[in-house]
C-alpha cells in the first residue's frame, strides 16, 4: 500500500487508482467466503461508465458471504511505473494484488481490449495462459458481449459466462464456495460450473481443424459437459437486481452520468448489429418501477443528469409519462434527463426537445446507410423523409448541430450508397439554411464506422471490405465532403480490420495474442497506442493469416467458432434474414407487427416484456 | 439567498482529486445532502459554489474553506450533518457558518496560506544544516523559481511571498511549516519553498516524497492576519 502511495504523485491521473469514492463499498477480507476482482480491460473513466459493473458490484456486495473489488487497465504511465517499482496490479478498495483474491472476473466490451486484459494478468503476476495456471492463482472468468464469440480468449480463461449476470453470478458463487468448503480443487470446481446453464469452460472442448483450415468438429470432452452453451437471460426485467446506489466516480468519468436503463434488448433487427441479437427478447421495465428506480438514483448520486439507457431509448412505450414523471421529480434539484441515441424521426426530436429544457444537448441519427436500397438491406427502417422531417424539426427547436453515424463497406454496397451519404448530408445542411439557422452556427458532424461483421448476426457469414477498400470509400466521402459546416470523422480501418478478425476468431488466435503482447500490444482501442504494424508480425510469427478470418466469406454448411454458443435465435431465422438481405427485403419489429420467428421466445421460454400489461403503446399520431 | 462558510478536510485518497472534479464532487454530494441549492442561470444550470483557493492535486487540506448559497436558510447545524453524511472517502466537514451576504468573494478574500511539509530524508541532514538553511531562504533577497505556465516557463521572485518559514526533525522525519502568500495574486506554492530550502541550504537529495498539508487560509485587514475559516 505504501508502495503505491509513492507511484501516484508520478502519474497524469492518480485519481484513476485510489478509489473511495462515493458508493464504494469495502469489506473485511476475513469473514467472507469468496473474493473477486471485477477487472475492466479499459481506463477507469471508460469502466466507470459500464453499467455491467455497478450491477454485479451491487449484486456480490450485496452477498454476507462475499465481495466484489474494482480494477481497470492502468494508463501506460501507471503501468511503466508498476513494471519498473515491481508493484503488481491492485484492486482499487483494499489495494491488494489481484492475485490475493479468489476469482478475477472480467468484461469483455470490445475486441480491441483483449491484449489489456493480458496485460493486467501480466501486471497482477498471473500466469495468462489457463492451463499453465497454479492451483493457488485466481480463477480467471469473462462475460459481456464479447463472450458470446469467446474462442480468441479460450486459451486464457477458465471459464466464460454466457449472457446477463444477475441470476447465474449466485449460481456460480454458491458452487464455488461449495467446491472450496468442501477441499475441491480447481478442475473439480470447473466440472460443476459447467453443469450451469450459461456456463463455458473452454477446456472441456476439442476442436478439430480440417485441412483448408476450417473447423472439422468442435465436441464437448465429457460426456455431462453440454454441446452447446445457452445464454442466460433474466425473463422480468422489475424484479432484477438494479444498481440505484452505484459508485459515483472522484474523476468524470466518459458518460458523467446516472445510468436508469428502461429496457434490455432491441427488436428492430438491424441486421448489422450483434446487441441487437444478443440482449433479445425486449423487456421494459414498468412505469411505476422506474419512477421509483431513478427518483432514487439521482438522490444517491447527485448526478446532475441522469440518462436513460438502453438500446433505443425513443422505442420505451411509456416513454412519455416517464420523462414526465421523472422531470417532476427532478425540477427543484435541476438534474437532467438525456437519452443516448435518437431515432431518425420527429417522435424523437419532440422529446429532445421537452429534454432539453434544462440542458441542451446534440442531436445524433443514425441513418447507417446512404440510399432507401442499402437502408433496406441493413433492414434500417428510417426513410429519407423521415430523417429530413427530423432535421427540420431539430433545427427548427433551436438545434444548430446534428450528429449523423454512418456506415461504409455494408455488404452490396455500391459507389451511389456513399453518393448517397453525400446527398442526405447534403440535404439535412440545405433543411438547416431553410429552417433559418444563423450563417456561421450550422454544422453537420458526419461520423463513419466501417463495417464488421459480427457473430450471432444475420451478417455473420459476410466477409469485411479490405482496408484499402474502406480507406477509399472514406477518402471519397472525404472529398466530397468538403464543406466547413462538415465535420467528418471516421473509424481507422486497419482498427475495424483487427475487430473483424477477434470477432469470427478461433482459438488458434491464441497464439496472435500472446505474441501481440509480446510486441507490446495494448490500448488497441486507442488510435495513439494502435500499431497495425506490431500486429502484422504477431500474425506471422504466429503463423495465421488475419485475413482468413477478416475478408473470407463463411459459408452456411461451415461450422461457425462460435456455433456452440447459442443466443436463443436460430441459425435459420439467420440464414432467412441474411437471404432477405440481398433481396433489399425488410423485416418488421415483433413489438408492433408480429412475431417474425427468430426463435427467441421458444427456445429460452421467455416473451417480449412490455411496460404495460394490456401490450405495447403506439406513438401518438400527431408527433410521429 | 443565504451564504454559508463550509471548512472542510480533504485527505487520503480524495487528495488524488484534482480542483475541477472537487467542484463536481461537492455539486453531486450537496445535491445528496438534498439542500435547496441556488442555481446559476443560463443553459447548464450549476449549484452556486465558491472554493477559497484550488489545492494542487495530492495535497491535503487540513482546513479549507468553500462557500454555498442556499435559497432559504437552514441551521447551519442541519447543513453539516446533511453534508457530511454524504461525502466521498477523505472528505469531512469540520464546520459550518452563516456569513452575511455582502462578506467580500472567497476567493478574493485569500491572500494568506499556511502549509505544512513532511517527509523522510534520503541522506542524513543534521539540525544545524536545516536551521541554516531557513536562515539562507530567510536572509535572500531574492528566490528565483520558474514554473510551467501556459506555453514556457515563467521565472519570478517568490521571496516577497515567503512571510515565515521553519523546520524541524521529528523521530527521523523533516517537518517544514511556512506562510505564504496565496490567491489570485503572487500565489506561491509549497514545493516552491521546498525546493529553494534544499537549493539554498545546499542540503543533500531532493524533497520529492514529502506530503504536503495546507493548514489555513487567511487574509489580511490592515497589518493583520485573520482565518477565514
Amino acid at each position: 500500500m505504501r508502495d503505491i502511495e509513492r507511484l501516484l504523485p508520478r502519474v497524469e491521473k492518480p485519481g484513476r487508482y485510489v478509489g473511495g469514492e462515493y458508493n464504494a463499498v469495502k469489506k473485511n477480507w476475513e469473514i467472507v467466503k469468496v473474493r473477486v476482482a471485477f477487472a475492466f480491460p479499459d481506463i477507469y473513466e471508460v469502466g466507470m461508465s459500464h453499467l455491467g459493473l455497478q450491477i454485479l458490484y451491487g449484486i456480490v456486495n450485496g452477498r454476507p458471504d462475499a465481495l466484489m473489488e474494482r480494477v481497470f487497465a492502468p494508463w501506460p504511465d501507471m503501468e511503466a511505473l508498476l513494471r519498473a517499482e515491481r508493484v503488481p496490479l491492485f484492486s482499487l478498495e483494499s489495494r491488494r494484488p489481484l492475485a490475493n483474491f479468489d476469482i478475477l472476473a472480467f468484461t469483455l466490451p470490445y475486441e480491441l481490449t483483449y491484449t489489456n486484459v493480458l496485460n493486467m494478468l501480466e501486471l497482477a503476476g498471473i500466469n495468462p495462459v489457463a492451463a499453465k495456471r497454479q492451483e493457488k492463482e485466481p480463477l480467471v472468468i469473462g462475460g459481456g458481449p464479447c463472450a458470446f464469440n469467446p474462442e480468441p480468449l479460450a486459451d486464457f480463461f477458465d471459464l466464460f459466462v454466457i449472457g446477463e449476470g444477475e441470476e447465474v453470478v449466485h449460481e456460480l458463487l454458491d458452487t464455488y464456495i461449495r467446491a472450496r468448503q468442501e477441499g475441491k480443487g480447481r478442475r473439480e470446481f470447473l466440472r460443476e460450473a459447467a453443469a450451469i446453464k450459461g456456463v463455458y469452460v473452454p477446456a472441456f472442448y476439442a476442436v478439430d481443424y480440417r485441412e483448408d483450415g476450417g473447423i472439422a468438429s468442435f465436441r464437448p470432452l465429457f460426456p455431462d459437459v453440454p454441446q452447446k452453451v445457452t445464454k442466460r437471460v433474466v425473463a422480468n426485467l422489475d424484479t432484477a437486481p438494479f444498481p440505484v446506489r452505484p459508485v459515483v466516480p472522484c474523476i468524470e468519468a466518459v458518460h458523467d452520468r446516472g445510468m436508469l436503463e428502461i429496457f434490455r434488448g432491441c427488436s428492430r433487427g438491424c441486421r448489422f448489429c450483434q446487441a441487437g441479437i444478443i440482449y433479445r427478447p425486449v423487456r421494459e421495465k414498468t412505469l411505476g418501477c422506474l419512477l421509483a428506480q431513478g427518483r432514487e438514483l439521482a438522490k444517491n448520486t447527485g448526478y446532475e443528469e441522469i440518462s436513460l439507457t438502453s438500446l433505443s431509448s425513443v422505442d420505451y412505450s411509456q416513454l412519455l409519462p416517464l420523462i414526465d414523471g421523472l422531470a417532476k421529480d427532478f425540477k427543484a434539484s435541476k438534474v437532467s434527463i438525456a437519452l443516448p441515441s435518437l431515432r431518425a424521426d420527429a417522435f424523437a426530436v419532440e422529446i429532445a426537445r421537452r429534454l432539453q429544457e434544462v440542458r441542451k444537448a446534440t442531436l445524433t441519427f443514425a441513418p447507417e446507410a446512404g440510399t432507401q436500397r442499402l437502408r433496406n438491406v441493413i433492414n434500417k427502417q428510417v426513410t429519407q423523409e423521415e430523417l429530413l422531417r427530423a432535421a427540420e424539426a431539430a433545427f427548427a427547436a433551436g438545434w444548430w448541430r446534428i450528429k449523423l453515424y454512418f456506415m461504409v463497406g455494408l455488404p452490396t454496397e455500391t459507389p451511389e450508397d456513399l453518393d448517397g451519404i453525400v446527398a442526405l448530408v447534403n440535404e439535412v445542411l440545405r433543411v438547416g439554411e431553410k429552417c433559418g439557422v444563423p450563417k456561421g452556427k450550422l454544422r453537420v458532424t458526419v461520423s463513419v464506422a466501417c463495417f464488421v461483421p459480427k457473430a450471432h448476426t444475420p451478417f455473420q457469414w459476410e466477409p469485411q471490405v479490405s482496408r484499402k477498400a474502406l480507406m477509399e470509400k472514406i477518402a471519397f466521402l472525404k472529398r466530397r465532403l468538403r464543406d466547413r459546416r462538415i465535420d467528418l470523422d471516421w473509424h481507422d480501418p486497419a482498427m475495424s480490420f483487427l475487430e473483424a478478425v477477434f470477432a469470427r476468431g478461433d482459438r488458434r488466435l491464441g497464439a496472435v495474442l500472446l505474441a501481440a503482447r509480446r510486441r507490446g500490444c495494448r490500448f488497441d482501442g486507442w488510435r495513439e497506442h494502435f500499431s497495425l504494424g506490431r500486429w502484422l508480425e504477431a500474425f506471422g510469427a504466429a503463423g495465421v493469416n488475419p485475413e482468413d478470418y477478416a475478408y473470407r466469406r463463411y459459408w452456411y454448411e461451415e461450422v461457425l467458432p462460435w456455433d456452440h454458443i447459442d443466443t436463443g435465435v436460430s441459425r435459420e431465422f439467420l440464414i432467412a434474414e441474411h437471404q432477405r438481405a440481398y433481396r433489399e427485403e425488410v423485416t418488421p419489429d415483433c413489438r408492433w407487427e408480429g412475431c417474425v420467428a427468430c426463435g427467441i421466445c421458444p427456445a429460452l421460454r421467455v416473451s417480449p416484456v412490455p411496460a404495460k400489461e394490456d401490450g405495447f403503446v403506439s406513438l401518438p399520431n400527431n408527433l410521429s | 439567498m443565504f451564504r454559508y462558510r463550509i471548512t472542510f478536510r480533504k485527505e487520503d485518497p480524495a487528495r488524488w482529486v484534482g480542483h475541477l472534479d472537487l467542484v463536481r464532487l461537492f455539486e453531486q454530494a450537496l445535491r445528496r445532502a438534498s439542500l435547496p441549492l441556488v442555481f446559476s442561470e443560463g443553459f447548464n444550470p450549476r449549484p452556486r459554489l465558491v472554493f477559497a483557493a484550488p489545492l494542487p492535486v495530492g495535497v491535503a487540506g487540513l482546513r479549507e474553506l468553500l462557500d454555498i448559497y442556499l435559497r432559504v436558510p437552514v441551521a447551519a447545524e442541519i447543513v453539516q450533518a446533511c453534508l457530511g453524511a454524504v461525502l466521498p472517502e477523505g472528505l469531512a466537514v469540520l464546520a459550518v457558518r452563516r456569513v452575511p451576504r455582502e462578506e467580500p468573494n472567497l476567493m478574493a478574500a485569500v491572500r494568506r496560506a499556511a502549509y505544512r511539509a513532511e517527509g523522510r530524508l534520503g541522506m542524513p541532514v543534521s539540525e544545524a544544516t536545516l536551521n541554516e538553511a531557513v536562515r539562507r531562504v530567510l536572509m535572500a533577497g531574492e528566490i528565483k523559481s520558474s514554473r510551467l505556465g501556459r506555453n514556457r516557463a515563467k521565472e519570478r521572485d517568490i521571496r516577497p511571498g515567503i512571510f515565515a518559514l521553519e523546520a524541524a526533525l521529528v523521530e527521523g522525519r523533516i517537518v517544514v511549516t511556512m506562510l505564504v502568500q496565496a490567491g489570485q495574486e503572487g500565489n506561491v506554492r509549497p514545493e516552491e519553498v521546498t525546493a529553494s530550502l534544499w537549493r539554498l541550504g545546499e542540503m543533500p537529495g531532493t524533497p520529492e516524497n514529502f506530503i504536503y498539508f495546507r493548514t489555513g487560509l487567511y487574509t489580511v485587514v490592515g497589518d493583520r492576519i485573520v482565518s477565514l475559516g
